[in-house]
């Protein structure tokens, strides 16, 4: 089974894949936004655990959806802050979006943040890519707890390194095996954020440290 | 969605934050953040002060063309706005 990766986060996605290979998850290909000499640690790596990079200028572009046809992958993973079009993202059967938020109560940007100002859920979700910004049908969602003496950028690191690679890892496998069952998303049940202006941001860091 | 939250995300994706405005657009943007205010405290949805504060951002930056006793309104509600939130972060 053929998984693609597309993302404009090239670096970070080594993590991703290191990740998912503990799980016995092997990335085919990868296309990233940008120009090889920015990322040769992911030639590299790419070259070493025998993956295919390709680079476009936009991820949006008809390289992309000219590469993507050409792959024709099984499973199409989206890293990326940007909404895909439909063209390519209707090419896979599964084409699927890992968000960092606890669906479908925070879609958007900075919903981490967000979710702590509000008292919410924090956590990451994988769900199926759509044209709506996060309202695809979920796979999978995992909850984060937050930690005495957390800081946004601790909350953020943990629910990027832990939860979001593992929702990846299940939604996968749970593809692989065809054990998914969808849940659909209603626009109501859920608010769609954008990002936080820093005097609300001063606030939120405010409201950790007297959570501690 | 309520005509204030459809507005609020045209503007979200539309940032006039990130483009130069004339006097006229200062000044309805000028009514639409003392509108998303209002908003909040109705609602206490914190998306509404969120956008207002990006606003008012640029009427900072353009105080010039709008009059005084509006601008000096504006940033008295923002001020209670953000004194609302601060209070609900110790309850």
């Amino acid at each position: 089974m053929n998984v693609t990766i597309l993302t404009n986060a090239g670096s970070a996605i080594i993590h991703a894949i290191f990740y998912l290979k503990l799980e016995d998850i092997d990335v085919n290909n990868v296309i990233v936004k940008g120009e090889p000499k920015k990322y040769f640690l992911l030639e590299e790596y790419a070259a070493t655990k025998k993956f295919k990079v390709d680079f476009v200028d936009d991820l949006n572009s008809g390289k992309t959806l000219k590469i993507i046809n050409e792959i024709n992958p099984d499973i199409l993973v989206l890293m990326s802050s940007k909404i895909i079009k439909k063209e390519i993202i209707s090419v896979p059967k599964h084409t699927i979006n890992v968000h960092a938020g606890f669906l479908p109560r925070y879609r958007g940007f900075d919903v981490r943040r967000w979710a702590i100002l509000e008292g919410g859920e924090l956590g990451a979700t994988a769900h199926y890519a759509s044209m709506d910004a996060d309202l695809g049908d979920i796979i999978i969602r995992r909850k984060l707890e937050i930690l005495k003496g957390d800081t946004v950028s601790s909350i953020s690191e943990r629910n990027y390194y832990k939860n979001r690679f593992q929702v990846l890892s299940e939604a996968i496998q749970q593809i692989k095996t065809g054990t998914v069952i969808r849940k659909p998303q209603k626009p109501e049940d859920g608010k769609r954020f954008f990002w936080m202006h820093p005097k609300l941001r001063e606030l939120v860091d405010k409201k950790l440290r007297l959570s501690s | 969605m309520s005509e204030e939250e459809k507005l609020m995300i045209t503007i979200e994706l539309e940032k006039p934050w990130d483009k130069s405005q004339d006097p006229t657009t200062i000044r309805d943007l000028c009514k639409t953040s003392l509108m998303f205010i209002e908003t909040f405290k109705k609602t206490n949805d914190l998306r509404f002060l969120n956008t207002a504060l990006k606003i008012n951002d640029i009427i900072r930056k353009e105080k010039k063309m709008i009059h005084e006793d509006l601008f000096s309104k504006l940033m008295e509600k923002e001020k209670g706005a953000l004194k609302k939130v601060e209070e609900g972060l110790i309850k």
